[in-house]
């Protein structure tokens, strides 16, 4: 397989919520972005704006009787993930592609050990692997999370764990059988920032060692840029903004990136008052028509609530959907 | 150690809003057959602080550390182990329901959660009314409702939303029922515990320039309790960091931010991660191996030293206070000499 060929793409992806006869809510509109080997893509974006939603239908985790993909392919290894009947899918699920999720407790049966729990994802995808085969590698992916005494937190049960550790142990069962690509949704949002700190790290070296693809979901721009390098913006069930996270940060082009950005104190900001987006976000009933953060846009034109503006590259890699990109943007 | 003479002005005494003196909560942890208790969990040691009038302490610290508790003891949801609350000089700790009252009214408290903070089954304005009510604030229907009014709009909702539930509203709509709440009984001091962590982005920045607004407005205090430490480095002037329970380090949120002593503040703020390139360059970043220890009974000695980076046998005793700058306080080995 040729290396520049992405690992995953999504393309055209649309998802909708059916809530009853006459209701259908549009939580993901038209997104298409790709994740090449190797290589952390960040899905960047405040609540309901979809980023979760995108993650959970890469691996069609979404309530399967609610939900409906009305567009769009999701191509993982050159094979559509949407139209993949249940069994196929079923053998890509925490082998080739796994997840971590945000809150480590409620991801975790309480009723087993870590080292059972562990052992029935590598049991699952190969029926042939003896007990103390899949023993031994599941010892080697707790001592690969830094994790001291690794036999004994085999048999320990969850609640018997730190939130840091129970972290490091959903890591390392995601990782147990060696996937290409790892989807962590919020993976440290529940955790302290020292512990963040130590599970980011972990991470980074992980994918270093393992070459494993990742996407990652959060509402902090901090982290994101040190996990990153490439930055989806979502808002509103459409992505806005796409760059390398350098770039992104630096010049940022979106009104709504540009937002996010001022509204966070950094540590040199001087001024008495915070930058701020006016107003709330929406809810998926009350999307606006057209491009879905006008409403809020210090910049917004009467064309902004007609129709979602196309992608313009602002940049090599960067591409942004916004009509005004070019009147508004900072930095030349 | 004496504590409280810490921070002492060549003999006159400093004129502080609140103050806590060596507050001390301690929690039943385990109990013998008896039902008597034969561990402690040390939310809080011999917490000591002062606070000016209209000005912002900010509480930082991780998970378990003792924020919240200190908050609490403040506010007499707790009631200490030992130490004292002193309310613009007048030691508060101890007072019976009755003459605790007026100094409920004058302190309030806003919730991180403001979904679960807000009674469901009761409309907006009754909920920022109800401390109106309660304490006979209002003598008439007519007046409460205009007094809610009022207190709405300056928090920034519209008036006539009042007749809605709390379902109705955007999570950051709701912190500003929490805050309007909190206003309604003309407070002198507000705790915010976390109160702008479960917001989105974009909404924290509004939810934090009202509370400065507010400040300015009504000559506030507040004891901001929060862990992101962008958000407390922002909107504090002093600052208290706070490790299983013990201050390890205090002062003036400049002079900390500029010049961090303390080994575990100088983690914690590495730890945040930064985002343009300027903040990341200049930046060493420093990992604490492990985890914060449990609570109960702790050793004596620092309790930090079972990660600190730098820790030797002299960490075994108890630190004392060391002052690294006026107005500027750390408790360390380290600056023994």
């Amino acid at each position: 397989m040729e290396h520049t060929e992405p690992l995953l793409s999504v393309e055209d992806l649309s998802v909708d919520f059916r809530v009853d006869r006459k209701t259908v809510l549009h939580a993901v509109r038209n997104i298409s972005f790709t994740v090449r080997r190797g290589e952390t893509v960040g899905l960047v974006g405040e609540s309901g704006c979809g980023k979760s939603v995108t993650c959970m239908s890469i691996l069609r985790l979404n309530p399967a009787r609610r939900t409906e993909y009305p567009t769009g392919r999701i191509l993982f290894d050159g094979q559509d993930l949407l139209t993949m009947p249940p069994k196929a899918l079923q053998a890509v699920r925490g082998s080739s592609i796994s997840m971590v999720f945000q809150e480590p407790m409620t991801a975790m049966n309480p009723l087993f050990t870590i080292g059972d729990q562990m052992m029935e994802a590598l049991r699952v995808h190969d029926r042939r692997m003896e007990k103390a085969e899949a023993r031994e590698l599941c010892l080697d992916a707790i001592a690969r999370v830094k994790i001291p005494n690794p036999q004994r937190i085999f048999d320990a049960y969850p609640f018997t764990l730190s939130g840091g550790m129970r972290q490091r142990i959903m890591i390392a069962m995601a990782m147990v059988t060696k996937p290409q690509l790892l989807l962590c949704d919020e993976p440290t949002t529940a955790l302290d920032v020292t512990i963040q700190a130590q599970v980011l790290d972990l991470m980074n070296q992980l994918k270093a060692e393992a070459g494993t693809a990742i996407v990652f979901i959060t509402h902090d721009l901090g982290v994101i840029s040190e996990m990153a390098d490439r930055v989806l913006i979502m808002y509103g069930g459409r992505i806005c903004e796409e760059a390398p996270a350098e770039e992104l940060f630096t010049h940022p082009r979106h009104p709504y990136t540009m937002g996010l950005i001022d509204s966070r104190p950094g540590p040199d900001y001087q001024g008495d008052r915070l930058k701020m987006i006016p107003g709330s976000v929406p809810t998926l009933r009350d999307m606006p028509p057209g491009c879905p953060f006008h409403n809020r846009c210090a910049h917004a034109s009467p064309a902004c609530s007609e129709a979602f503006p196309p992608f313009e590259a602002a940049a090599p890699d960067h591409s942004v959907a916004c009509c005004r990109w070019r009147e508004i943007s900072r930095n030349g | 150690m004496g504590e409280t003479t810490m921070k002492q002005h060549g003999g006159e005494a400093p004129q502080y809003f609140i103050e806590a003196r060596d507050l001390t909560m301690h929690f039943p942890a385990k109990t013998n057959g008896l039902g008597r208790p034969v561990s402690w969990i040390h939310g809080a040691d011999k917490v000591s602080f002062q606070v000016p009038k209209g000005r912002t302490l900010g509480v930082v610290g991780e998970s378990g550390c003792g924020k919240s508790t200190v908050g609490k003891m403040l506010l007499n949801i707790y009631r200490p182990t030992s130490g004292q609350v002193l309310y613009d000089g007048r030691d508060i700790t101890g007072l019976s329901p009755r003459e605790r009252r007026p100094y409920t009214k004058k302190m309030q408290l806003v919730w991180q959660d403001p979904y679960s903070s807000l009674d469901p089954r009761m409309r907006a304005g009754d909920i920022i009314g109800e401390g109106l009510e309660n304490f006979r604030l209002v003598s008439s229907r007519a007046e409460k409702q205009e007094r809610v009014a009022r207190l709405m709009a300056m928090c920034g909702l519209m008036p006539e939303q009042a007749g809605r539930y709390p379902h109705q509203f955007s999570g950051g709509q709701r912190q500003r029922i929490c805050i309007a709440r909190a206003l309604s009984t003309d407070p002198e001091f507000i705790v915010c515990d976390e109160a702008v962590s479960a917001l989105d982005v974009s909404i924290q920045a509004q939810i934090i320039n009202l509370l400065k607004d507010l400040q300015e407005q009504l000559s506030l205090t507040y004891l901001f309790i929060s862990h992101d430490l962008n958000i407390v480095h922002f909107i504090s002037d002093e600052i208290l960091v706070m490790y299983l329970g013990q201050v390890v380090e205090r002062g003036s949120m400049e002079k900390v931010y500029r010049n961090r002593a303390h080994p575990y503040t100088q983690a914690l703020f590495s730890a945040t991660p930064a985002f343009t390139a300027a903040e990341k360059a200049g930046k060493q970043r420093i990992i604490l191996e492990g985890d914060v220890p449990s609570p109960v009974d702790p050793p004596a000695g620092c309790r930090f030293r079972s990660r600190c980076p730098y820790a030797t046998k002299a960490c075994e005793d108890d630190p004392v206070w060391h002052t690294v700058e006026d107005d500027h306080q750390v408790r360390c080995h380290l600056f023994n000499h």
